[in-house]
C-alpha cells in the first residue's frame, strides 16, 4: 500500500510516515496543500491521510477540489479539532473516514486497509488470486494455504500487482512504492525483486509487458 | 427573585392612582357643586312660595269677601284636588286685617301660618321646620308655607342623580384602563415567552412590531446585548477550539512518536524518543503561556506592582533566554544605559520581554544577533527588540497579536505576542511590531514610568 500524508506539523508528519512504514505501509509526507497537489499529479497513491489545518490552504478545500476533479482516492481526514460540525463537513466534502488527534498508529493503519478494501469493492481484507492469498494486515502471503517466505520489498511488489489485477503497473510506480520518491536507487532494483518473486511463486504469476511494466498473470484451471 | 405582588403590577398601580385621583377631585368639587345647587334650589322654591302667595292675592281680589269673612273656613278653593294650580306640598292661609281667617288650606299648620312678619322666614311646628312667606296687601294677609323636609328630599334626589353617573363613569374608566393595559402588554408578554423558549445557544435578534413604541428602546438594547453576547460566544468558542488544537497537536506528536519508538528499533527508535521529548517541551511551553495569559487577563497576584530599576527587569528576561540563545547559537546584545525605575509588575514585564526575546531568537538565523535596548523618552520607557531573521509578511503583521496566530513553520504556541499585548495594555502602554529597515522584525514596547 502506498499512502500520501499531508500534515504541516513536522513531528506528526514524520512520525506517521515512520510508523506506517514500520507497519508495512509505504508512505510519503508533504507539509502543504501545494506539495500535496504536486505529489498527486506525479505519483499514484492508494490513499491519502489529510490534516485539515494546512498553512497554505484548508485541507477541506483541497479535498473538495480533488472530488470535483473526479479523483476518488480514499481520503482519511486527521484533525486536532473534533467539533461535530467539522466532522460532518469533512465527510460532506468527500472524506471517507475521520480521525481526531491524538490517535493510535495501528488503528490508522487498520482504517487505511479497510478504506482501500472498500474502494476495491472487496468484502474481506484478504486478497485472493487463484491459489495465492495475501493479508495486507499481517503482510502474510500464502499459496494453497502454505505460508511463503517473502522479503518486505517482494511483498510490496506483489501487493501492488494484486491491488490492480489485469492492469499494467509501471516499473516507476513500483520503484516509488519500494523506496519512496526521495531515495535514489539503482534502476534494476525492481527487476531484481520481480525475478526473486518469480523464483519463489513460479514463472507465470507475473507477466512482463514489454516497454510498459508488469501485470498479474491470469488465473487458469491448472493453478 | 421574589414573586411580584399585586401592587407591583403596572395595571394595579394605574388603577389605584387613577381611582384615587378621580375620587379626590370629585370630593373637592362636590361640596362646592352641592352648595351652589342648593342655593339655586332654595331661591327657586322661595320664588315659587312667593308666586303662590301673589297668585292667591289676585284670586282673592275677584271674590266678594264679605260672605267669606263670615266664616267659611274650609274653602274648596284651597283643595289641591280641585285647584291643580296650587302645589300639593304647599299650605296657605288668607286672613283679613283683624286676623280673622277667611280661608285656610287643608291640614294647614295654624301656628306656622300665624305671623305678622312680612317676607320669608323659617318657623317650626311640632318639631317640623317650615319655610313661610307672608304678603299683606289691600286689607288681606296671605301666608304660604312649605315643609323644609320636602326640599331636603328634592336635594337628595339631585345628589343621587348627579352621583350615580359619576360612579358609573369612574368604574367604566377603570375598566377601560384595566383592559387597555392588558391589551397593551400583550406584545411584551409574547416577547417574554419568546425569550423563555430560547436555549442558551439561540442569540438571534428579537423581532418587534411598531407598538407600543415605548418598548422599542428596550428591545433595541436587548438586541444589542444579544449581538454582543453572540460575538463573545463565538470568540470563546474559537478560543476553546484553538486551545484544543494547540494542546492536541503536540500531544498527538508525543503519542505518535512514542508508538513509532515502540514499532521500530535502533536509531529510528531513539530518534522518535527525541522527537517525543521535543513535542513535550512544546506542550509544556503552550501550557505555561496559556496559564500566563489567564493570569494576565484575570487579576491575579502576579500583577503586584513595585518600583524597581529597569536594568533589573532586563537582566531577569535576558537570563531566562540565555540557554535558548546558546542552543541556537544566537548572540544576545543588550544596550541599556538607564538608571530610571518603573512602577509596574516586574514579573509581568519580564515575561513580556522574555516572550519578545524568545520570538526573536527562534526566528533568527544562526550566528546572528538579537538586540534588546531600553531607553527613557519623556515619562515613557521604550524597549526595543530586534532580530536579523526573515521578518513577517505585511498581511500577517496586524494579525500577530491575535491568539494562536503564528508564522509558518513556527514552533511557538501562537500566544507569545498575545500575552505581550495583554501585559502592555495592562500597564497602559503600546506595542508596535514592524519589519526592520533591511531585515528582521522590530518590536517596540512603550510603557509609562509611573
Amino acid at each position: 500500500m502506498y499512502v500520501l500524508i499531508v500534515e504541516d506539523d513536522a513531528l506528526m508528519g514524520e512520525g506517521i510516515q515512520t510508523g506506517l512504514t514500520a507497519l508495512g505501509i509505504q508512505a510519503e509526507w508533504v507539509e502543504s496543500a501545494s506539495g500535496a497537489e504536486t505529489a498527486m499529479t506525479t505519483v499514484s497513491f492508494d490513499a491519502v491521510v489529510l490534516d485539515l489545518g494546512l498553512p497554505d490552504e484548508d485541507g477541506m478545500q483541497l479535498l473538495s477540489r480533488w472530488r470535483e476533479r473526479g479523483n476518488n482516492l480514499p481520503v482519511l481526514i486527521l484533525t486536532a479539532r473534533d467539533a461535530i460540525p467539522d466532522r460532518v463537513s469533512g465527510l460532506q466534502a468527500g472524506a471517507d473516514d475521520y480521525m481526531s488527534k491524538p490517535f493510535d498508529l495501528t488503528e490508522l493503519a487498520a482504517r487505511l486497509h479497510s478504506l482501500i478494501r472498500r474502494a476495491a469493492g472487496r468484502a474481506t481484507q484478504i486478497i485472493q488470486h487463484g491459489s495465492l492469498q495475501f493479508d495486507p494486515g499481517t503482510l502474510q502471503v500464502s499459496m494453497n494455504n502454505k505460508p511463503l517466505n517473502l522479503s518486505r520489498r517482494e511483498i510490496t511488489v506483489l501487493e501492488t500487482l494484486l491491488q490492480h489485477p489485469g492492469r499494467v503497473v509501471t516499473a516507476a510506480q513500483l520503484q516509488d512504492r519500494l523506496y519512496g520518491w526521495a531515495e535514489g536507487i539503482e534502476s534494476n532494483a525492481v527487476a531484481v525483486h520481480i525475478h526473486n518473486l518469480r523464483r519463489k511463486l513460479g514463472e507465470d504469476w507475473i507477466e512482463t509487458v514489454r516497454g510498459m511494466g508488469y501485470r498479474l498473470g491470469v488465473v487458469n484451471e491448472t493453478r | 427573585m421574589k414573586p411580584a405582588k399585586a401592587k407591583d403590577y403596572l395595571r394595579w398601580q394605574l388603577l389605584w392612582r387613577i381611582g384615587i385621583a378621580v375620587l379626590l377631585m370629585w370630593l373637592l368639587l362636590a361640596p362646592w357643586l352641592l352648595m351652589s345647587v342648593q342655593k339655586e334650589m332654595q331661591n327657586t322654591l322661595d320664588n315659587r312660595l312667593a308666586a303662590s302667595a301673589k297668585m292667591l292675592m289676585s284670586l282673592m281680589s275677584q271674590y266678594d269677601l264679605d260672605p267669606l269673612i263670615k266664616g267659611v273656613n274650609r274653602n274648596p278653593l284651597f283643595d289641591p284636588a280641585q285647584n291643580p294650580d296650587l302645589p300639593a306640598t304647599l299650605a296657605c292661609k288668607v286672613a283679613n286685617v283683624a286676623g280673622d281667617i277667611i280661608a285656610v288650606s287643608h291640614d294647614a299648620p295654624e301656628n306656622v301660618l300665624t305671623t305678622t312678619q312680612q317676607g320669608y322666614q323659617n318657623r317650626i311646628q311640632d318639631g317640623e321646620p317650615w319655610r313661610v312667606f307672608n304678603l299683606s296687601q289691600g286689607g288681606l294677609t296671605i301666608t304660604t308655607a312649605e315643609r323644609l323636609e320636602t326640599r331636603d328630599t328634592l336635594m337628595r334626589s339631585v345628589v343621587i342623580a348627579a352621583g350615580v353617573p359619576f360612579f358609573l363613569s369612574l368604574a367604566g374608566t377603570l375598566a377601560v384602563v384595566w383592559f387597555g393595559i392588558l391589551h397593551g402588554f400583550k406584545p411584551l408578554h409574547s416577547l417574554s415567552q419568546n425569550m423563555a423558549r430560547r436555549n442558551t445557544e439561540d442569540l438571534t435578534a428579537l423581532v418587534w412590531e411598531q407598538r407600543p413604541a415605548e418598548v422599542r428602546p428596550l428591545v433595541d438594547e436587548i438586541n444589542r446585548l444579544l449581538q454582543r453576547m453572540q460575538q463573545s460566544l463565538l470568540r470563546e468558542r474559537r478560543f476553546t477550539g484553538d486551545v484544543a488544537h494547540e494542546l492536541r497537536t503536540p500531544l498527538a506528536g508525543i503519542k505518535t512518536q512514542l508508538q513509532v519508538a515502540r514499532l521500530t528499533d535502533g536509531g529510528k527508535s531513539m530518534h522518535a524518543l527525541l522527537q517525543a521529548e521535543k513535542a513535550t517541551d512544546r506542550l509544556q511551553r503552550t501550557l505555561d503561556q496559556l496559564l500566563l495569559l489567564a493570569r494576565v487577563e484575570g487579576d491575579g497576584q502576579l500583577a503586584e506592582t513595585t518600583r524597581l530599576p529597569i536594568a533589573e527587569i532586563n537582566n531577569m528576561a535576558l537570563s531566562d533566554v540565555q540557554h535558548l540563545a546558546r542552543q541556537r547559537e544566537v548572540t544576545l546584545r543588550s544596550h541599556d544605559n538607564v538608571d530610571d525605575t518603573i512602577h509596574a509588575s516586574a514579573i509581568l514585564l519580564a515575561a513580556a520581554l522574555r516572550n519578545l526575546l524568545e520570538n526573536a531568537i527562534r526566528h533568527a538565523p544562526e550566528h546572528s544577533v538579537v538586540s534588546l535596548s531600553a531607553d527613557v523618552e519623556g515619562d515613557q520607557l521604550r524597549w526595543t527588540v530586534e532580530d536579523e531573521g526573515p521578518g513577517v509578511s505585511e498581511s500577517l503583521l496586524s494579525e500577530l497579536t491575535r491568539r494562536f496566530v503564528h508564522g509558518q513553520q513556527s514552533e511557538g504556541s501562537g500566544l507569545g505576542l498575545a500575552i505581550v499585548d495583554a501585559i502592555v495594555r495592562r500597564f497602559k502602554g503600546e506595542l508596535k511590531i514592524e519589519n526592520g529597515q533591511q531585515q528582521g522584525l522590530k518590536v517596540t514596547i512603550r510603557i509609562p514610568l509611573s
